[in-house]
C-alpha cells in the first residue's frame, strides 16, 4: 500500500487529528534545518514547534491537492521569522564584522570549511543588507531547495515576484562577494 | 563557485538536523495542541476526570464535537495499529474534558437526572434524520468563533424525562466544530453518519445563553426549526450509535466499540456497560441504512 501523500494525511487529520503527527515526523528535520541556519538553534527550537502548531490549526485551509506540504510549512516558518527579522540582521552584521558566526554551535564552527570561512563574513554582510522579502526568497531557495513555484506557494507571491526578487538578491550577493577570491 | 553555491555552504554545518531532545520538545508541543483539539472535540476517554476549572455547565454540555464524530465515523481511511496506538497515547496525555465518567448506563442516567440546577434532561432512542449547519459561538476564553452542527434525531421512544411540550417529535442536538470553519460541516457530517442510523442519546437542554456563561451567540436560530429547543450530549459517554454493518454499538465520545451489543444494553435501565474496546479509528463500515431513514417531521 503506497504511503499517503502529505495532502492525504492533512485531509485525514481533519477528522483524525493525530494523523498530523505524521506530517511532523516527515518534515520537522527540514523545517528545523532551515530555521537553524537562519536564526540559530535557540530560536529554531521554539519556532519549529510553533510552525507545526500553526500548521495544525490551519490545516482546514490546506489544499489537499498539494501533495507536498514542506513549502507550506516553510512558508509558515518564514512568516514566524518576521518577529526575529531584526535579530537575524543583527546576527548577520555581527558575523560580517567579526568573522565569527554568533549563532553557530562550537562544533559546527570548528568543522567549517576554510573557503566558507573566508567568504562567510561577506556573505553575511550581503544577506544582512537584503530586504526581508529578498532574503526570504533567496534563503528558501538555497537553504530549503524550493523551486520558484514552491516559494511562490509558500509565501503567497506570484511566480513573477519570486523570480524578480531572487534575481535581484542573487545579483546583490554576487556583487558583495565579488572582491573575495573564488 | 557561484553565489548560490557559496550560500549553500553558508552555515551549512553538518546538516544533521535537530538532535532527538530538540525534536522531542517540538513534538511534545505539537502533541499537546493535537490532544487539546481532541479533548475539545470530546474525544477524551473514560477514566480521566476534570482538570480544567470551567463552569459547572461545562460538564453538562461537554461538547461532543464534529471532529470527534467524524473521527469515529470517518472517511473509511482506517489507520493501522500503530496509528491507533499513537492516537491513544496522544489523547491520554492531553485529556482535559470536563466530565465524570459513569460506570454504567444507569449511573450515567442518574448523573444526568440529578445534575444540579438542570431541568429538561432527556434520554431518547431514535434515528438520525439529518444534519444542518447551526449557530456560531464565540466562547469567552476561546475565540475565534466556533461553528456548530445540529443533528436531528427522530424520536422513537423517550427513555427518561419528557419531550418538551413544543417538540415536533424530533430532538435537535448541537455539536461544536473544532475545524474553525462551518462551511460544509453538516454535509460532511451527514456523509459520515448516514440518515437512519439508530441511536440512544443522553441529553441536556442548551441554555438560552449558550453552553458556557458569557458565550456570544451568532446567527441564533440556525440549524433547527423555530421554537424547537436545542440539546447537547451529556458528557462524552452520552451518545450511542448502532453500526448496521457490524452489528456493533459505537460510543464516539470515548472512541469505544461495544462489539455485538444492542442499543438496549445502553439504555438507562442497564446496570453495566457491555464489554467494550477502545478503537481510535472506528467507523460505520457498510450497509448504510439510507433509504430506510425516517423523514423529518
Amino acid at each position: 500500500m503506497p504511503e499517503p501523500t502529505d495532502g492525504e494525511l492533512i485531509a485525514a487529520s481533519q477528522t483524525m487529528p493525530a494523523r498530523f503527527g505524521e506530517i511532523f515526523e516527515r518534515h520537522q528535520a527540514a523545517v528545523y534545518r532551515y530555521l537553524d541556519r537562519r536564526i540559530g538553534a535557540h530560536h529554531a527550537d521554539d519556532l519549529v514547534a510553533e510552525t507545526f502548531v500553526q500548521a495544525f490549526q490551519r490545516r482546514a485551509s490546506y489544499d489537499s491537492a498539494r501533495l507536498e506540504a514542506l513549502p507550506w510549512l516553510l512558508g509558515i516558518a518564514t512568516n514566524l521569522l518576521r518577529r526575529h527579522w531584526r535579530d537575524e540582521r543583527r546576527q548577520l552584521r555581527a558575523y560580517a564584522r567579526t568573522g565569527r558566526d554568533p549563532v553557530a554551535e562550537p562544533m559546527e564552527e570548528a568543522v567549517e570549511r576554510a573557503d566558507a570561512q573566508r567568504v562567510a563574513p561577506a556573505l553575511a554582510a550581503a544577506l544582512a543588507s537584503l530586504s526581508k522579502g529578498q532574503r526570504d526568497v533567496l534563503l528558501l531557495h538555497v537553504y530549503a531547495d524550493l523551486t520558484d513555484a514552491e516559494i511562490a506557494d509558500a509565501l503567497a507571491l506570484s511566480p513573477g515576484t519570486v523570480r524578480s526578487r531572487l534575481s535581484r538578491a542573487r545579483a546583490h550577493v554576487r556583487e558583495q562577494i565579488s572582491d573575495i577570491g573564488q | 563557485v557561484d553565489e548560490l553555491e557559496q550560500l549553500r555552504r553558508f552555515r551549512a554545518g553538518d546538516d544533521a538536523g535537530p538532535d532527538e531532545a530538540r525534536a522531542d520538545r517540538a513534538r511534545a508541543v505539537l502533541h499537546r495542541a493535537i490532544a487539546d483539539a481532541g479533548a475539545r472535540a470530546g474525544t477524551a476517554r473514560r477514566g480521566r476526570t476534570t482538570t480544567r476549572a470551567r463552569a459547572l455547565a461545562a460538564a453538562v454540555t461537554a461538547a461532543l464535537g464534529v471532529g470527534a464524530a467524524l473521527l469515529i465515523f470517518g472517511s473509511g481511511d482506517r489507520n493501522d495499529g500503530g496509528d491507533a496506538a499513537q492516537l491513544s497515547a496522544l489523547f491520554s496525555a492531553g485529556g482535559d474534558a470536563s466530565y465524570e465518567p459513569a460506570a454504567s448506563p444507569a449511573e450515567l442516567a442518574s448523573m444526568l437526572q440529578d445534575y444540579p440546577d438542570l431541568k429538561g434532561q432527556l434520554v431518547a432512542r431514535g434515528t438520525v434524520a439529518g444534519f444542518a449547519d447551526g449557530r456560531t459561538y464565540v466562547y469567552p476564553d476561546d475565540p475565534p468563533a466556533t461553528p456548530t452542527v445540529v443533528m436531528q434525531i427522530s424520536v422513537d421512544e423517550v427513555l427518561l424525562g419528557d419531550l418538551p411540550s413544543e417538540s415536533d417529535g424530533s430532538v435537535y442536538v448541537e455539536f461544536d466544530s473544532t475545524s474553525g470553519s462551518g462551511d460544509g460541516l453538516a454535509q460532511a457530517f451527514e456523509e459520515s453518519i448516514p440518515k437512519g442510523t439508530e441511536t440512544v442519546v443522553y441529553l441536556a437542554p442548551v441554555d438560552g445563553d449558550g453552553p458556557y456563561p458569557g458565550t456570544k451567540i451568532e446567527n441564533d436560530g440556525a440549524g433547527h426549526p423555530p421554537g424547537q429547543p436545542l440539546f447537547r450530549i451529556f458528557s462524552p459517554q452520552g451518545l450511542y450509535l448502532a453500526d448496521p454493518g457490524t452489528g456493533d454499538v459505537i460510543q464516539p465520545g470515548e472512541s469505544t466499540v461495544f462489539a455485538g451489543a444492542s442499543l438496549d444494553e445502553l439504555e438507562p435501565s442497564a446496570r453495566a456497560f457491555p464489554p467494550s474496546e477502545f478503537d481510535a479509528d472506528i467507523s460505520i463500515n457498510e450497509a448504510s441504512p439510507q433509504g430506510d431513514a425516517k423523514q423529518p417531521n
